[in-house]
């Protein structure tokens, strides 16, 4: 990439961050509102359970307790981003302990929470299913009966009554591949729930208004998709919904489903006031919408001289009681399970399965951490059993640029193996393994050992608007109706507009916007931002620029195609240069200009990450610690270095968190884990060293200036790498997350002597 | 969270007052907060009314006396983190205290709140188990993850002390001193705590109204007598012991000890075990030696036959591998924890081995 930019690829800080970190950025729970109540709902302590009778008479008399609201006092509408099998508060039957059976809005929360604590329930016990395997055998209790009922199912016929999603991938046919095979390994992994862990719990504030509007606020990045979602639930038509722009505090997936935004609605309903809901980190912990644990199951097919030649994935996710924080019909969940891996007969059996469990969500990269786990855990035990290097064994079936990918996908530009030496290269994973002066020295048995993971994952899609002004004074305004998740597009934003329009990039103001002022948008996530918001933008300040430099043509005569933005002035060579600001005054108005962008996921395009651990692992009491991490990214322009790494770097941590630390720690469905001491996530004080480095593809991507993504792309592979460099340390395959001191110790005993 | 009164009583006779004014399940004592608030807002305790101890002089600081240390019971974390005699003479106790949760957390934890802190038993935190502890039937660990629980001393319950401060004050000569409705008392820190055999819903032996109002512990030479890595001979000018019993000998001496601390991450965790290990030294002869571990038991745990075992050692000829062997006697793990055993022994060899050196 030779072009040169202004203000594209500098590492500028964030223009939002001032305001956040003054605390002058306001969120959901800062908002006040005349007579606003605080709402609370009461929560099933059971995993499946029969409600019998709700008795709230005493909650209802108790001073300060505005409405009391249980499943009889609202519409029965299921909801769902989805699949619509959430009951908005339960009826009949409680699937899963936290599941909201009844909701308070009273003047304070203490009183809210009292009132809590008045409502008598008497349930009957169902039995439950805890294991998503189990759920699928004959005898499980089947969890949704009126399945085949819900509105926004998945087409295809359930296999079991717990199945509520299907889904099969692959080319050729693999009982032929594991016919051509010298050896057929098979072997069984599990991941556990993550939870997100962003600093802001989910919130809402809903007020019907004057008109009998829905005014709500809500921590969501998807307001576009709430506000139908919400139709369906409450009744009201789309139009008489405005979701109402406001900052959300940190996102990882998590913030796209609407907890507790219908029950707001009912509440304020009732009241005629303004009810707000923040959920606690216990309810976040017990029933927000975390990563879906897995159960994977990979039967792979090699010869002996390494080359796969079939591979066969059975992945179940466990998605808990409902399927309602998922926003896709189908499954989509494990398809890029195989690896990047050349081979001809490849299959993925991916299976969504309703427990008695926390209802699970979307949480970086879906599904991708959990399969890449597997799959990039078992080449190494395969590569071990072959007597490969796992670095020469992945080289010798890694897809080449031009080939064909293990789905049939025609990958451009694909940077497979120039990614993977970068990785190894820089890592020095072929030095030689030194123990640590300092872990040498405290007396452990400790070894040191490299592993390499491998992912890819492909650039986001969808549709966004953008809006932009520019006034007399030379002001430019960027209307966007994305949300800031945290993640730093906000500045990506107004870096576009500062290149296009020749203003600092500090100076363009942000404003956004609410669901009444565009027609649609994605919202945030899935790799999705800097390709299809950054378009947005781009289209609209190429727009604005257009009409400048026809207005400049027609004032001045300029050639219009000569007409250059630079340092907040218009210019053409051999002319007296303008102000920005003096050249829209002469239009009379605002200059204004807008775009909407569509697209949809380009399956030939991918981008990939490589990985290289190093960890000393003390043989005495199975501690792990991560020395080193290395990462090497496929990127196409990278519009922000500041952004990109901060992407990288939390990136790296969430996936070392899985690896290490991270389980919501389930026992007959109660979750035990319901605070952030117990649920353990990594502190600065966990992070290794990390090595970054950027393999320019020379395609580039297709957000403006050629990028690609890097939101979800280095999370996936960071569990396997560990996993594959405490095997090498030590020869303990730990095969489920996270792997914890126990868990390596476990293995070391368990290996042949 | 249900709302409560606080106060804050300017003497101790106040504070004694305002606690025993009120049913023990109604009143708690409010030091740094960092533990109590996280268990009123999780629904596991409902106090009316919270008595601050921030306002009374005397429980705060730390000052030399004639018998060695005293640090008052609203002593923070950081304070004995930092301070400079602790660091040179009672290393175990700067290492756990350095290593204790998170720096936040250090500079408003007291010593007295370390020592009474609940344990974090998944269960006794839930808000929906009714433990043993929180006077209900069961205990939910016997069934369920008893990953953090004990490996002895469980009695119905299973919980581990979570404080650090006190398995590093183990190993020193230390009274804690009480006050109470009926006087002031002083009692040595291995009486202070108390396992379930004793009371299911307690952890020492405090009774209602009584308060910690402070730690005091028995002198040691002053000097850099033992860092990290450092080895360090020099005879010091008078005869110090681990204990004030009086021996026969005299002669030159030097203490060491230090803390070591498992754990699942760097920073904001409790002990999966810990190890604390003092040893007196004579002549190269291990005079006196004294070692505690915690994450093993609902008290800190003596490890008495590793102590026995060092007890006239010579330096050269002390095997830190048999003294690790020895460090949990007759260990009971439940079906979950069985790793501390291995992992308590490597740290009392690690321990052992680093003092020896």
């Amino acid at each position: 990439m030779t072009t040169s930019y202004q203000t594209i690829g500098q590492p500028v800080s964030r223009a939002e961050g001032p305001d956040k970190v003054t605390g002058a950025a306001l969120y959901t729970a800062d908002l006040n509102l005349p007579g606003l109540l605080a709402g609370k709902c009461l929560r099933s302590p059971y995993p499946h359970a029969r409600i019998k009778s709700i008795d709230a008479s005493a909650a209802r008399r108790l001073p300060g307790v505005r409405a009391v609201l249980t499943g009889q006092d609202i519409p029965e509408n299921l909801v769902g981003r989805m699949l619509r099998d959430f009951p908005m508060l339960a009826k009949d039957v409680v699937r899963f302990v936290g599941q909201k059976v009844a909701a308070v809005a009273a003047d304070d929360l203490d009183i809210a929470q009292h009132a809590l604590n008045l409502i008598e329930v008497d349930y009957e016990e169902l039995p439950a299913v805890f294991d998503p395997v189990e759920a699928l055998e004959a005898y499980a209790p089947v969890l949704h009966p009126n399945f085949m009922k819900y509105a926004g199912r998945a087409d295809d016929p359930q296999e079991h009554p717990n199945a509520m999603a299907r889904a099969t991938w692959g080319i050729g046919n693999v009982a032929e591949g594991f016919a051509q095979a010298d050896y057929i390994f098979e072997h069984t992994f599990r991941t556990p729930h993550q939870h997100q862990g962003y600093i802001e719990p989910h919130a809402v504030i809903a007020q019907v208004d004057g008109q009998g509007r829905l005014q709500m606020w809500v921590n969501c990045k998807t307001p576009f998709l709430l506000r139908r979602q919400l139709s369906e639930g409450i009744g009201l038509p789309q139009d008489r919904i405005r979701i109402n722009p406001i900052n959300i505090g940190g996102d990882f997936g998590g913030k796209g489903s609407f907890m507790d935004s219908h029950v707001a609605y009912w509440l304020s309903k009732a009241t005629g006031r303004p009810v707000r809901m923040v959920m606690n980190y216990i309810e976040e912990l017990m029933a927000a919408n975390p990563r879906h644990p897995a159960v994977m199951t990979f039967k792979t097919g090699v010869k002996r001289d390494g080359t796969i030649t079939a591979r066969h994935a059975r992945l179940i996710f466990d998605s808990g009681a409902y399927g309602a924080f998922r926003p896709q019909k189908g499954i989509t969940y494990g398809i890029g399970a195989i690896g990047p891996y050349r081979m001809e007969h490849s299959q993925i059996d991916s299976y969504l399965v309703y427990t008695n469990k926390v209802p699970c969500g979307n949480m970086r990269a879906p599904g991708a951490p959990q399969s890449t786990f597997a799959s990039e855990c078992q080449i190494d035990l395969i590569a071990r059993e072959l007597g490969m290097d796992p670095y020469q064994f992945r080289l010798h079936n890694l897809v080449r640029d031009g080939e064909e990918s293990p789905l049939g996908h025609h990958w451009r530009n694909f940077m497979g193996k120039p990614t993977l030496d970068a990785a190894v290269r820089e890592a020095g994973y072929q030095a030689p393994k030194m123990t640590p002066p300092d872990l040498a020295a405290d007396g452990g048995d400790w070894k040191v050992g490299r592993g390499i993971a491998v992912c890819e994952r492909h650039v986001g899609a969808g549709s966004s608007t953008a809006k932009i002004s520019v006034d007399g004074q030379g002001q430019v305004t960027l209307y966007t109706p994305l949300q800031d998740t945290g993640a730093g597009f906000y500045t990506m934003l107004r870096q576009v507009v500062s290149e296009e329009l020749g203003v600092p990039y500090n100076e363009v103001s942000l404003v956004p916007w609410s669901t009444d002022d565009a027609r649609f948008d994605s919202g945030v996530g899935g790799s999705r931002v800097t390709h299809v918001g950054g378009q947005a933008v781009y289209g609209a300040a190429r727009a604005v620029r257009a009409k400048l430099a026809a207005l400049a043509a027609d004032l001045y005569g300029w050639p219009e195609s000569q007409v250059v933005f630079k340092e907040s002035m218009v210019a053409a060579a051999g002319h007296q240069a303008v102000s920005l600001g003096a050249l829209a005054a002469r239009s009379g108005g605002l200059v204004e200009g807008d775009f909407t962008y569509d697209s949809e996921r380009d399956e030939d395009l991918t981008c990939f990450t490589a990985q290289v651990a190093e960890v000393a692992v003390d043989r005495e009491t199975g501690q792990v610690k991560v020395l080193n991490f290395t990462t090497a990214q496929d990127v196409g322009t990278v519009l922000n270095p500041q952004a990109h790494q901060g992407q990288i770097d939390g990136g790296v941590m969430q996936g070392l968190g899985y690896a290490l630390l991270e389980e919501l720690k389930h026992e007959d469905g109660r979750i035990s884990t319901l605070t952030f001491g117990e649920y353990k996530m990594p502190t600065i004080a966990d992070i290794p060293p990390l090595r970054t480095v950027l393999v320019q593809s020379q395609s580039g991507g297709p957000s403006p200036y050629g990028g690609k993504a890097i939101g979800e792309q280095p999370i996936s592979a960071v569990a396997p790498a560990i996993a594959n460099a405490v095997l090498d340390a030590v020869g303990a395959s730990v095969t489920q997350l996270p792997i914890t001191a126990e868990r390596v110790l476990q293995a070391l005993r368990s290996q042949p002597a | 969270m249900q709302p409560f009164e606080f106060v804050e009583p300017r003497t101790i006779d106040e504070a004694v007052a305002l606690l025993s004014a009120q049913p023990e399940s109604e009143v708690r004592i409010i030091a740094g907060a960092s533990d109590l608030l996280s268990e009123i807002k999780e629904g596991v305790i409902a106090p009316r009314r919270l008595v601050s101890l921030g306002g009374i002089p005397e429980l705060r600081g730390i000052q030399a006396t004639a018998e060695g240390l005293r640090l008052g019971a609203m002593t923070t974390i950081t304070e004995i983190a930092q301070h400079p005699a602790i660091v040179s003479r009672y290393a175990s106790l700067a290492q756990a205290a350095q290593g204790l949760a998170t720096w936040q957390i250090r500079n408003v934890g007291t010593l007295g709140g370390n020592l009474a802190q609940r344990p974090r038993c998944w269960y006794y935190r839930h808000p929906l188990a009714v433990c043993l502890k929180k006077g209900g039937d069961r205990c939910y660990a016997l069934a369920g993850v008893s990953k953090h629980l004990c490996v002895t001393g469980g009695d119905r319950c299973y919980i581990v002390h979570p404080s650090d401060t006190a398995v590093a004050l183990s190993v020193f000569d230390a009274q804690v001193e009480i006050a109470g409705p009926s006087g002031s008392r002083s009692v040595a820190l291995g009486d202070f705590f108390a396992g379930p055999g004793r009371d299911l819903t307690r952890e020492n032996i405090l009774e209602p109204g009584e308060l910690v109002t402070g730690v005091v512990v028995v002198q040691i030479p002053p000097g850099p007598l033992y860092q990290r890595g450092e080895a360090n001979n020099t005879p010091l000018p008078q005869r110090h012991a681990l204990s004030t019993a009086e021996r026969g000998g005299g002669g030159i001496s030097e203490v060491r000890s230090l803390y070591l601390k498992a754990r699942e991450r760097e920073t904001g965790d409790f002990a999966l075990v810990s190890v604390a290990l003092a040893l007196e030294l004579e002549g190269g002869i291990v005079r006196q030696a004294r070692c505690a571990l915690g994450g093993v038991a609902p008290v800190p745990y003596r490890a008495h036959e590793v102590e026995e075992y060092l007890q006239d050692k010579r330096v050269s000829g002390a095997d830190a591998v048999h003294a690790g062997s020895l460090a949990l006697s007759h260990p009971r793990p439940m079906a979950g924890n069985g790793y501390k055993v291995p992992l308590a022994r490597n740290l009392v060899k690690r321990a052992v081995a680093e003092l020896l050196r």
